[in-house]
């Protein structure tokens, strides 16, 4: 695997095919926890954390017992409960060895086992990526891009986002456009802005 | 028929497992606070009588 491939993956997941303003995916985060800056980066630093070790799990469990057996079929419902397993199992784990990284993360965590992020980049490797042709750790190693970007391009966006509602609660809003309305042209324009960068790869 | 059982009976046990475990570690004491914190400001139950 080169560093070309690994680069497109990420800049690919990241900016043209954001999981936010492109997929639609995660809206719930995006507009729930994007009031406060220091909320966003907490959120997006658990929802990377998860979704690279989510990706390289269900990609495996796909690869060698759903597929070998013959039950790919059932693989939404074995991610969702892989994905729902593995929040609680790094939730424990952070809270046994890191109090610091708990504390900016953990109140977090347990609202990742409901984001339909995790769950979309999931399908998509096995959807864009996964073919039965493919090697193994060849396949992995796309799947780990893919979520490292989508996880970067996560953040990225959620942060953008906090930081205009930030100005916005400073700003002079007309009162019928305060709050969520205002919230919602803000990300309909930035989605119009990323739509400009469709095609540079 | 057996295998796809046998595999969602497996996760569904895996679930249950790193729940109960999860919910055996105590939160570390410095976080409790905020931990209380976020659980009153997100529920929005205006009768709520916890915090009074």
């Amino acid at each position: 695997m080169s560093f070309t491939l690994f680069a497109t993956a990420i800049i690919s997941a990241m900016l043209i095919n954001n999981v936010i303003l492109m997929q639609f995916l995660g809206i719930c985060p995006f507009l729930g926890v994007s009031k406060k800056s220091s909320s966003a980066i907490g959120m997006s630093a658990a929802v990377l954390f998860v979704m690279v070790i989510a990706s390289a799990v269900t990609y495996t469990l796909y690869d060698l017992v759903l597929y070998q057996y013959g039950i790919p079929y059932i693989s939404t419902i074995a991610f969702i409960l892989v994905i729902a397993s593995l929040v609680q199992f790094v939730e424990m784990f952070i809270k046994k060895t890191s109090k610091s990284l708990y504390k900016s993360l953990g109140i977090y965590l347990p609202l990742i086992t409901t984001n339909c992020a995790i769950l979309g980049v999931s399908e998509g490797n096995i959807t864009n990526i996964w073919t039965d042709t493919i090697p193994y750790w060849d396949g992995l190693f796309l799947a780990v891009s893919t979520a490292v970007g989508t996880g970067l391009g996560f953040g990225l966006i959620i942060f953008a986002f906090s930081s205009i509602r930030e100005k916005l609660e400073a700003s002079n809003v007309p009162s019928a456009w305060k709050g969520v309305p205002i919230s919602l042209v803000v990300a309909g324009i930035m989605s119009l802005a990323f739509l400009g960068l469709a095609g540079i790869i | 028929m057996l295998v796809p059982v046998l595999v969602i009976g497996g996760l569904v046990s895996l679930y249950i497992g790193t729940y109960l475990l999860n919910k055996r570690v105590p939160v570390p004491e410095e976080c409790r606070v905020l931990v209380d914190e976020v659980k009153c400001t997100a529920c929005h139950i205006s009768t709520c009588s916890y915090k009074k």
